[in-house]
């Protein structure tokens, strides 16, 4: 699978989700739920998460302060803004379009 | 908009160092919460650990990709560049100098020669809106045909005017007033209003109105200190109260160029306004006034031509004598009108280019010899990774940071240089000539000069083989060496040419000079001209400057004083023009200048009488006494001695020679023929027509040193006296000879600086190339070299470059000086005294540049040498 484009674009809606469902979250814990989510299908280096999370923060769709973990660690926390929520919504809809569109048409090819 | 945004937080990221601090925190804490959990899961410390960074991934390339987004990679780098570049500049202060003060040279007198052409041929007046729509009427140059015109033509608003110098105030504080003399229309056409008050209106102009003057902002600032409450009180102009009834804004020079100091109407004052004195407003001839128009709105050039040509033909009908008339642009033609003036503004923006290229080629070898003497650190750049592109980026931003701070410096030396330039150019005087289109064109050069200087040494420095042994970086030096010895020669050639080029217009100004028998810097010459403030008759006007004469001989700096003509105004003053003869029954002969004198005329002047003597006071009685000049005396009595003759000025009356004087000019102005027939007559207070116009004073010391205390002296002399106008006989020349002065001071100056650059280019490649040959003369002397063989051994490199230098620069200078021919005075473009001058200057101060290192490596040490390596 290429991975750039279409990894980064999902990852982001992958993060901003996680957020909305979650609430505050540090960046291993993002990481982890998204990891169980897909049920370990998305194997990928917990690394590669920051970056992401720098550019929604610097998009503004998220914002970060230090706090302290449940087992008493300094950990970054990570929460949605209200440009995030709207977001997460708008392209959560959008995704299902696509989707649908999509299985339509690979549908089609598969019946035909 | 979100996108802006995270360029914004990018941008200020690059600026804080506070997010990589924040990461590293945060990935350890990322790794920590992970090892919790491993733990937790059972896993020994040591796995946990390991698991976590596993599953982390490549730290390193993560983080780079985190800075990657946190800044804007391409700025932190030139960032980067930029800090290092600026350590580097501060750790070599005089290299880093030189390279900036070459530049501001070469770049400076390019910057002064753009903003000289800009103002006087290209940048519209400041103040005058829609310039395209004012054009000059050639063919109406007096008041009726300006009357006739503006009676007649509808298309057009037209206004006349002249300029004049006159005086302001009177007595002991008159000073000069550079005056426009106008018709009430000149404000609406130049289409300018006051800074403050009003502009002259028709109704000034109407007969028992009271005179009205608006002045200068320049001239407001200077003589009032920019006082307001002068708007409406009284001044003095050309001898009549005048009411200030405006400012103009600053820098209005009106529709010409050239400072002006005030506005007058022309109808108001005619005799203070017209050359002559008298009023020529009523005069249908000659041509002493300039008629502008602006095209009225909604008008087209050509429906103002038609029109202008139905009036002057409907003119000719009524048979009243019309020129045809012409519109030229005001300002589009002055391109055109400067002929002389532009040719040799081009001369001199030529020799500013060779400057450049000069100054250009000199940084270039400065900066191949730093990039070879930096080969071992870029070597080893390279060979940790940098890339080549990486290595000349950054010595590019270096160059261009030190081209920043010579532009910066090439800003100061182009204004220094541009005012002593305008000194020769006097309707440029007090114009702003750091336009916008100089500071364009300093930026361009010092960044073209960058490049052009920078790109070559960078190429090489950058592609040096990573090799850390600097004896790689020998082969290369080779390779470039025959390069740089050409560039040198061509260092030399350059400059070569343009002290040649000084050296024949200071030939031109000592020509000029020497025409002139007088003792030039010892004279004041006191002009005063009574016409512009009040009619007198002569006689009244001689006793007043007997009064002077008296009182000016006893400052204690005056040696002595006399009457005569002004040498300026040529002819006018109490000069006549008769054929002077033999006998009365002589046939006219050459037409010849007799001037009035008083007896101390010679002395004061210091033109000296050849035979027979001068006046002696004695000789006033009868003032039949005449002095003539030798070629007066050769033409009228060859081989005879004409003492004791009689010549004849248009009367039977016998005028005794008593003395024969060296010759001089009757006038100073330039293009008059160069030695002129003169007869001295004594200056007498009966029968003559003339008014004496100006006192010449011999000082006792320079001439210029004295200036001040004689102007007082004078000026306060009498209670009703116009402006004295003192200046010394050395100013007053070389206002003629300003063209070759503009000459040898521009080519000097940049001739002075390219000698200066190819010595020190010659200086520095000589002492680079030793310091890489140390280990061979060190071989050599260890080998039984004397020390001289060694000096020889450089000398004699360093005298081919000069040698191959010269010659392309007679070669050059030789080709430039046959079109050079017309500019100058009396002297030939391939004068051999001036080329082997300029020769010598050259060859001795680049073989200086080449002594210097010679004696170095004489004093090289064998046997340190030959440890070194």
């Amino acid at each position: 699978m290429a991975k750039t484009d279409v990894w980064q674009g999902t990852l982001a809606l992958m993060i901003l989700k996680t957020l909305q469902t979650m609430g505050p979250q540090h960046g291993y814990g993002i990481a982890r739920r998204i990891e169980q989510i897909s049920d370990d299908a998305l194997t990928v280096n917990y690394g590669t998460i920051y970056p992401a999370l720098l550019k929604l923060e610097q998009e503004g769709y998220i914002s970060s302060e230090w706090g302290l973990s449940d087992n008493n660690r300094k950990a970054k926390f990570y929460r949605l803004t209200r440009a995030g929520r709207k977001h997460v919504e708008k392209a959560a809809q959008e995704w299902d379009q696509t989707t649908a569109i999509l299985a339509k048409f690979l549908g089609l090819g598969e019946e035909g | 908009m979100r996108r802006v945004r995270a360029w914004c937080i990018r941008l200020t990221g690059i600026f804080s160092g506070r997010r990589e601090r924040d990461l590293a925190d945060e990935l350890e804490s990322h790794l920590q919460l992970h090892i919790d959990d491993n733990l937790r899961a059972g896993m020994t410390p040591e796995e946990a650990r390991r698991a976590a960074l596993l599953k982390f991934g490549p730290v390193e390339s993560i983080k780079e990709v985190y800075r990657d987004r946190a800044g804007i990679p391409l700025l932190e780098m030139l960032f980067r560049d930029v800090r290092y570049a600026l350590v580097r500049m501060r750790r070599r202060p005089a290299f880093t100098a030189l390279i900036a003060l070459t530049l501001a040279l070469g770049v400076g007198a390019n910057a002064a020669m753009v903003g000289l052409v800009d103002v006087l041929m290209f940048r519209t007046p400041a103040h005058v809106p829609e310039p395209d729509d004012i054009f000059t009427v050639n063919g109406a140059g007096n008041y009726v045909a300006y009357q006739s015109l503006r009676d007649r033509v509808h298309s057009l608003t037209l206004t006349a005017y002249t300029r004049q110098t006159l005086s302001f105030g009177i007595g002991a504080d008159a000073v000069p007033l550079r005056t426009e003399c106008v018709t009430p229309e000149y404000f609406d056409v130049a289409g300018v209003s006051p800074r403050w008050g009003r502009p002259l209106a028709a109704a000034d102009d109407e007969p028992g109105a009271p005179r009205t003057v608006v002045l200068s902002h320049g001239f407001w600032v200077k003589q009032f200190g920019a006082d307001a409450r002068v708007l409406g009180t009284s001044v003095i102009v050309a001898g009549r109260p005048h009411d200030v009834i405006g400012i103009a804004p600053p820098r209005f020079t009106g529709l010409g160029l050239g400072a002006m100091d005030a506005w007058i109407l022309l109808a108001a004052s005619p005799e203070a306004c017209s050359f002559t004195g008298t009023n020529l407003l009523r005069s249908p001839g000659g041509a002493w006034l300039t008629t502008a128009a602006r095209l009225r709105p909604g008008v087209t050039r050509a429906e103002a031509v038609a029109e202008l040509a139905a009036v002057t033909s409907a003119l000719q009908a009524q048979s009243k004598p019309t020129r045809p008339l012409e519109l030229t642009p005001v300002y589009a033609s002055r391109r055109l009108s400067l002929s002389s003036d532009s040719r040799l503004m081009l001369w001199l923006a030529g020799g500013a280019a060779m400057l450049f290229l000069l100054a250009c080629v000199n940084v270039a070898g400065l900066l191949w010899t730093q990039a070879l003497d930096r080969g071992r650190e870029i070597a080893i750049r390279l060979q940790l990774g940098a890339s080549r592109r990486r290595v000349f980026a950054q010595l590019t931003v270096e160059h261009l940071l030190t081209a920043a701070l010579g532009g910066v410096a090439a800003l100061l030396a182009g204004m220094w240089m541009g005012e002593a330039f305008t000194r020769y150019f006097p309707l440029a005087v007090d114009a702003d000539m750091m336009g916008a289109r100089t500071l364009v064109v300093v930026a361009g050069l010092a960044s073209a000069a960058a490049l052009l200087s920078g790109t070559l040494p960078a190429i090489q420095a950058s592609s040096s083989r990573a090799d850390l042994s600097s004896r790689a970086g020998q082969a290369a030096t080779r390779a470039g060496s025959r390069l740089r010895t050409g560039l040198l020669s061509v260092q030399v050639g350059l400059a070569l040419v343009l002290v040649t080029a000084a050296g024949l217009f200071a030939a031109s100004v000592q020509q000029f000079r020497r025409d002139f028998a007088y003792d030039l810097d010892r004279v004041v010459v006191a002009s005063i001209d009574f016409s512009r403030s009040s009619v007198r008759p002569p006689a009244e006007i001689y006793a007043i400057f007997q009064m002077l004469e008296d009182r000016v001989r006893q400052l204690p700096q005056v040696e002595t004083a006399a009457v005569g003509p002004a040498p300026t105004l040529g002819t006018g003053g109490p000069v006549s023009v008769y054929p002077v003869r033999r006998s009365p029954a002589d046939p006219a002969a050459e037409m010849n200048a007799v001037v009035e004198v008083t007896p101390e005329y010679f002395a004061t002047l210091g033109l000296p009488i050849a035979s027979g003597r001068g006046f002696t006071p004695t000789d006033a009685a009868d003032a039949t006494a005449v002095v003539i000049n030798q070629v007066l005396a050769s033409r009228l009595f060859p081989g005879e001695d004409p003492i004791g003759r009689c010549v004849f000025l248009g009367s039977s009356r016998c005028h005794e020679v008593v003395g024969v004087s060296e010759n001089s000019r009757a006038s100073l102005r330039a293009g008059s023929r160069q030695t002129d027939l003169q007869t001295f007559r004594l200056l007498t207070d009966d029968a003559h027509s003339h008014a004496p116009q100006a006192l010449l004073i011999r000082t006792r010391t320079h001439a210029a040193r004295e200036l001040g205390a004689i102007a007082a002296a004078l000026q306060g002399a009498a209670p009703d006296m116009p402006y004295v106008d003192v200046r010394t006989l050395e100013e007053l020349t070389d206002v003629e000879a300003r063209s070759w002065l503009l000459g040898a001071t521009a080519f000097g100056l940049f001739g002075t600086v390219a000698v200066i650059l190819a010595a020190i280019g010659i200086y520095g490649a000589l002492a680079f190339s030793i310091r890489q040959r140390t280990v061979e003369i060190g071989v050599r002397m260890a080998l039984g070299a004397m020390r001289w063989d060694i000096a020889r051994l450089v000398l004699s490199h360093g005298t081919m470059v000069v040698a191959i230098g010269l010659g392309m620069g007679v070669a050059g200078a030789f080709a430039a000086s046959r079109y050079l021919q017309s500019l100058l005075f009396n002297v030939a473009a391939a004068d051999p005294w001036t080329f082997a001058t300029a020769a010598s200057v050259v060859a001795a101060a680049a073989l200086l540049g080449c002594v210097v290192p010679a004696v170095h490596a004489a004093r090289v040490n064998p046997a340190v040498t030959l440890r070194y390596d």
